[in-house]
């Protein structure tokens, strides 16, 4: 394969990895690091205690788990025989499906969520 | 009061954050034509160079700046109003950032792609190419708007 095919089969691989890695805690219960901002603070937990927030560690974990894809696909790819047409479009639907779909779940979840307010504090003053 | 971390520069973040976010749009909407134009045999292979350069370096700053006044954002903004009286808002942003994330891969890996592709000999290679700057171009027009939307509703 030469070294342009194999970085397109890295990057699909690594863009595959991070939708999987950043979706799969909507799946599964999983520790994820969650950073709460007023203790500022981080935790290794399933669930936070209190007002916490998540985006950070997942992004973390997937950003880790496409660098990893990423270079094992590269190394593979360059000992493989030559990408065809075929090979091409596979790597490409299986890109697309899986940002798509980590895509279409967040807005499932997300359209239709009733947030729990924060407590108010005694210093609030409404705008 | 409550302190959340660069709450005091979260108002400068915020609007730095529109400025990258202006040059993010402009430079994807670009790159994207220009992908556009591979399909169609029209190369300007230099220019699509430059553009996923600026889309790569744009979506970084973006996220980075979003990213140093979210604490602010999610205590101050979300959780004290926009969870009690604008709902829809606090989904919007929530699921414009889950977007950014997943938007990050295609932003670095389309600049990759840009380095070594030749859209002439490649044809193949074009068709990824063209859907992961498609994407990529959904994702940045949805969260400008969407963050339009919301810092219409409640700013940090």
């Amino acid at each position: 394969m030469t070294a342009g095919q194999a970085r397109f089969v890295a990057i699909a691989a690594a863009a595959t990895a991070f939708a999987l890695g950043f979706v799969w805690p909507a799946f599964q219960k999983t520790r994820v690091l969650w950073y709460y901002p007023l203790e500022h603070r981080w935790a290794l937990e399933i669930t936070p205690e209190g007002l916490a927030m998540d985006w950070y560690g997942r992004t973390l974990v997937a950003g880790v788990l496409a660098i990893v894809a990423y270079f094992v696909a590269l190394a593979l790819a360059r000992r493989s025989k030559p990408l065809g047409q075929r090979g091409y479009t596979l790597w490409t639907a299986w890109m697309a499906t899986a940002v798509l779909l980590a895509m279409a779940l967040y807005a499932h979840q997300l359209a239709t969520r009733r947030p729990v307010p924060t407590p108010l504090p005694t210093w609030y003053v409404p705008r | 009061m409550a302190g959340t971390i660069f709450e005091s520069w979260a108002r400068v973040l915020v609007l730095l954050h529109a400025a990258a976010a202006v040059v993010l749009v402009g430079s994807s909407t670009h790159h994207f034509l220009v992908s556009l134009g591979y399909l169609r045999w029209r190369f300007k292979v230099r220019l699509g160079r430059i553009y996923a350069a600026i889309v790569v370096i744009a979506y970084g700053t973006t996220m980075l700046l979003g990213a140093l006044a979210y604490p602010t954002y999610r205590y101050h903004v979300r959780g004290l109003y926009f969870d009690r009286h604008a709902v829809w808002a606090s989904n919007l942003f929530d699921i414009k950032e889950n977007f950014a994330a997943l938007g990050l891969p295609l932003a670095i890996g389309a600049f990759l792609l840009s380095r070594v592709m030749n859209p002439k000999e490649d044809r193949a290679m074009v068709v990824g190419y063209a859907v992961m700057v498609t994407i990529l171009t959904a994702i940045v027009w949805f969260n400008v708007v969407s963050g339009i939307l919301i810092t219409m509703e409640r700013g940090v």
